[in-house]
């Protein structure tokens, strides 16, 4: 059978840590690890969501002339792109998978680029924009409007949960380079475990965002309030 | 090793399922189609709060076939991993259902009728 | 690691073996260790360092409490002692205790494994913790938080002068050792089991911490995020929980408490499971209804995330999230209920050793029972308003945290102490100062009930003169409660120099953990145990008090 090979193939390199019996042990302990860190991520997450909730539940209106003020067209643009890097991560992990190492750092090096792009429109373009616009609550907000306080909240919660997604962005990036170059070395012949948990993390980070998308740029309706 | 291989080795690597490459090809242009099709929903007053609804339906479509097949939960081995998946979701879920409860009913000072004494011992 | 060395000088005439202590000799070897058995004397040294400071911060508490006008500090230091003493304990002492001590040693041979799945993301939580536990210290060198463990906004927010920021920070940190010792431990309890070890196999500590997990991973996230607003929010005076710009501090109280109630059953669960392995060991027996303690600790585990508006009855919450909570509330004495009966059925009829573990067990028993029984009066809503805020609550909860918590960690650590370091502790000494810590806590405990019933509100410095004869009688037995804790300090560690060698099974116990030699070897056992037996299966064989195991 392949998979013994495989398996004989990763114990001999020394690539089965010395706590674990074999490698399909390995591979699901790290599995079941990052998928329990995920869920950590959910409820990390979920604290800015939830109070997110509440305040959009009690100032709706507000919030929607905040999100009013969110560019759709780089919001919409982000999401393809983080789609898009996706992709390339899933197929990433498949050339990992069949020990294919040219597929598997083309698709590594696209998906970093994808992600620096996101990056770069995040910061670049769209914040850049809002604190120039006087948007940025704590720092240049200059809004004077109806509901003022209120739409501050919303503009924090943007900041906040863009942010921090940002963050994860660039933690994702930094994974991304690491295992570029482990690539490069030939370290994932036959021991995907590694591409593939990064793999994971990467799709959690998208997912997050297919919720701050609509959550936050598409709040309540684009058509006028 | 593994009982859950599908039955052509090609087919897996080791212990994990491998995903036909036009799957994956598939599932990418559906989640391009739903985010054109959320952002153009987002342009029709559905009324109410249809539109945050709607939004919200399409994300969690999305989310859920981001989880399903990028992230192989199809396929998965270790079962633990769906409970892990449902137990965050589910926590989650309690912990903005709860509070928004709270404030929602917060302006209620009366108890209503079927909560009080009187009703119960008539 | 000045221990390490005398522990593994072998004495003339016992046999030089080699074992996880003296593997490896150095400061390197133990700060950059990967063993699970090292990286718990880690733990055990930094949190008894942190439970002597926080030790330490609730004695001028007490001092102070002496006179009705205050004896010994001004109210605002006396703001900061109670911070520094609830952060502390919460955070630094009793979060990590249990599981991160005897849970990182025992978890691997319990289950029969060479270590924990992930041995250096073990390391590293220590090394986070150690830097939560250093960015607290500073907060409090810098000069102190003086806004209760709680960090109720807008207090911290916005009004108070203190290092809020610091602290803050520190509770952010230490969440993240406590999720990655939560991951560690869920993969290892999963993947890590020895052939033959199934799921009802397993000794029940085991099944605590793995609840005790679960909380780790749902509930810590929300702490850090809770905390990093709390940040940003005094930073750059954006509204997010102060009402003065637009936002909710109810809000704050409702994410902390989200986490703040998981959070209690954190610190009791561990002790709950080695409470089930002293009483199971000590009257040889089977726990009665081991599945029912076994799933009571998954109920606890769930209930408490339903519960955790029982902390805010008089913020303004609704009336009918009151009514929800409390019955929630009600509903976590179930499975708390079963557990203790269990102890009882399997007390009935055992062959009851009082041994020193054992008698922390039983203490145990009682104190908790009357911690919880008392949180009940205070999860009834009506009650609440009269109690909250009293010396009532107060006195409830360090009935479930120091009379639960604290004797029960006492009790495992006496159990395994000849385990973890191979040598026996003075048996009478460790009877004296189980029976002096249960004396002291009551008298420093008991009173506070009735002053709290009397109408003495928390967190003040001074108080009406007709409360001190019971706040003196409180001082007095935190003296007593301290001596109980000083006299292990003694005789633990003079028992690793000059305690009689342990043997592999000194209790005559049941469990992988005591077919091992002690101190075990590196990877815990020589060859990897197959499991044929129920968790405490006394009675198959005659119980031999002394060494049985080979
Ligand atoms: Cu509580």
């Amino acid at each position: 059978m392949a998979n013994e090979q495989v398996t004989v193939a990763e114990e001999h390199r020394g690539l089965v840590k010395e706590q674990f019996d074999d490698s399909l042990q390995q591979y699901q302990a790290s599995n079941l690890g990052m998928w329990l860190f995920l869920a950590t991520e959910v409820l990390f997450f979920g604290g800015l969501l939830a109070s997110l909730t509440i305040y959009r539940y009690q100032y709706f209106h507000a919030f929607a002339i905040g999100s009013h003020f969110l560019s759709v067209f780089w919001g919409g643009t982000n999401t393809a792109v983080l789609i898009c890097s996706s992709l390339t991560m899933a197929l990433a992990v498949r050339a990992a998978q069949l020990s294919k190492r040219k597929d598997l750092i083309v698709f590594l090096v696209f998906t970093l680029c994808l992600g620096i792009l996101f990056l770069f429109i995040k910061f670049g373009e769209e914040w850049h924009h809002e604190y120039l616009e006087g948007l940025a609550p704590g720092v240049n907000f200059t809004y004077h409007g109806p509901h003022a306080p209120h739409v501050e909240l919303f503009m924090f919660f943007y900041f906040a949960l863009t942010g921090l997604h940002a963050l994860h962005m660039i933690v994702g990036c930094g994974i991304l380079i690491t295992l570029i170059i482990l690539a490069a070395r030939n370290r994932f012949k036959e021991h995907f475990t590694p591409v593939e948990i990064a793999g994971l993390y990467w799709h959690f980070v998208d997912i997050v965002w297919i919720f701050l998308y609509p959550l936050l740029y598409l709040l309540g309706g684009r058509f006028g309030h | 090793m593994t009982q859950e291989a599908p039955s052509s080795p090609s087919a897996t690597a080791g212990f994990a399922h491998i995903e036909r490459k036009r799957l994956y090809i598939a599932i990418w242009i559906t989640l391009l189609c739903l985010t054109a099709l959320t952002t153009a929903v987002a342009y029709v007053d559905l009324g109410g709060a249809w539109n945050t609804v709607v939004a919200l339906l399409i994300a969690v479509g999305k989310a859920s076939i981001v989880v399903l097949f990028f992230m192989h939960v199809r396929h998965v081995i270790e079962r633990m991993i769906r409970v892990v998946i449902v137990a965050a979701i589910f926590f989650l879920a309690l912990l903005i259902i709860i509070t928004v409860a709270d404030i929602a009913t917060r302006g209620m000072l009366s108890s209503p009728h079927w909560l009080t004494p009187s009703f119960f011992l008539w | 690691m000045g221990t390490g060395n005398s522990i593994a000088l072998s004495k003339p005439g016992e046999e030089y073996r080699v074992h996880y202590l003296n593997a490896k000799y150095g400061i390197k070897s133990w700060l950059l260790t990967t063993d699970h058995k090292r990286i718990a004397w880690l733990y055990f040294i930094s949190t008894s360092f942190f439970f002597v400071i926080g030790g330490l911060a609730a004695t001028f508490m007490r001092l102070n409490l002496v006179s009705p006008q205050g004896a010994l500090v001004q109210p605002a230091t006396y703001n900061k002692l109670f911070t520094m003493h609830g952060t502390i304990m919460i955070f630094f002492f009793l979060a990590p205790a249990v599981p991160t001590v005897l849970g990182n040693f025992l978890i691997p041979m319990m289950i029969g494994a060479r270590d924990v799945a992930f041995p250096k993301l073990n390391l590293l939580s220590w090394y986070i913790f150690i830097t939560a536990g250093a960015t607290f210290l500073w907060c409090a060198i810098s000069g102190g938080v003086a806004t209760g463990w709680t960090f109720y906004t807008p207090l911290s927010s916005t009004y108070t002068n203190t290092h809020v920021i610091s602290a803050a920070m520190a509770v952010f940190i230490s969440g993240f050792s406590s999720i990655l010792t939560g991951l560690n431990f869920i993969v290892t309890i999963h993947k890590m089991r020895a052939p033959g070890m199934t799921w009802f196999r397993l000794p029940l500590f085991i099944w605590a911490l793995y609840a005790t997990s679960i909380i780790f991973i749902l509930a810590m996230p929300v702490i850090a995020i809770t905390m990093a607003l709390l940040v940003v929010e005094r930073i750059f005076h954006v509204g997010i929980f102060d009402p003065a710009l637009g936002g909710d501090p109810v809000l704050f109280q409702h994410l902390f408490w989200f986490f703040g109630h998981p959070e209690v059953y954190i610190l009791i669960l561990p002790s709950l499971g080695v409470i089930s392995e002293l009483i199971a060991a000590f009257s040889r027996r089977r726990v009665f209804g081991y599945e029912f303690v076994a799933f009571s600790s998954f109920a606890i585990a769930f209930i408490s995330f339903l519960v955790w508006g029982h902390h805010m009855f008089v913020s303004g919450q609704s009336i009918y999230a009151g009514i929800f909570f409390s019955a929630m509330t009600m509903a976590v004495a179930i499975p708390s209920a079963v557990k203790v009966f269990n102890w009882i059925a399997t007390l009935y009829k055992g062959s009851v050793a009082l041994d020193a573990p054992m008698l922390y067990a039983l203490g145990f028993i009682g104190l908790f029972t009357i911690g919880g029984l008392t949180g009940l009066y205070l999860a009834s809503t009506g009650l609440d308003i009269f109690l909250h805020d009293t010396y009532f609550v107060v006195a409830h909860f360090h009935y479930i945290m120091v009379g639960g918590a604290i004797m029960g960690y006492m009790g495992g650590l006496h159990y395994w102490w000849p385990k973890m370091t191979g040598k026996r502790y003075p048996e009478h000494w460790a009877r004296v100062a189980a029976l002096i810590i249960f004396i002291g806590f009551n008298l420093t405990f008991g009173p506070q009930f009735i002053l709290g019933v009397e109408g003495m509100p928390r967190r003040y410095a001074t108080y009406p003169p007709k409360f001190q004869f019971l706040n003196i009688m409180s001082s007095a037995g935190a003296s007593i409660l301290a001596v109980g804790y000083l006299l292990p300090a003694i005789y633990l560690l003079w028992s690793i120099k000059y305690g009689p060698a342990a043997g592999p099974n000194p209790w005559g116990a049941k469990g992988l953990e005591w077919t091992t030699a002690s101190p075990p070897p590196v990877h815990n056992f020589d060859v990897i145990p197959i499991v044929t037996e129920e968790a405490y299966a006394y009675g198959h064989e005659p119980a031999v008090v002394g060494s049985a195991a080979s």
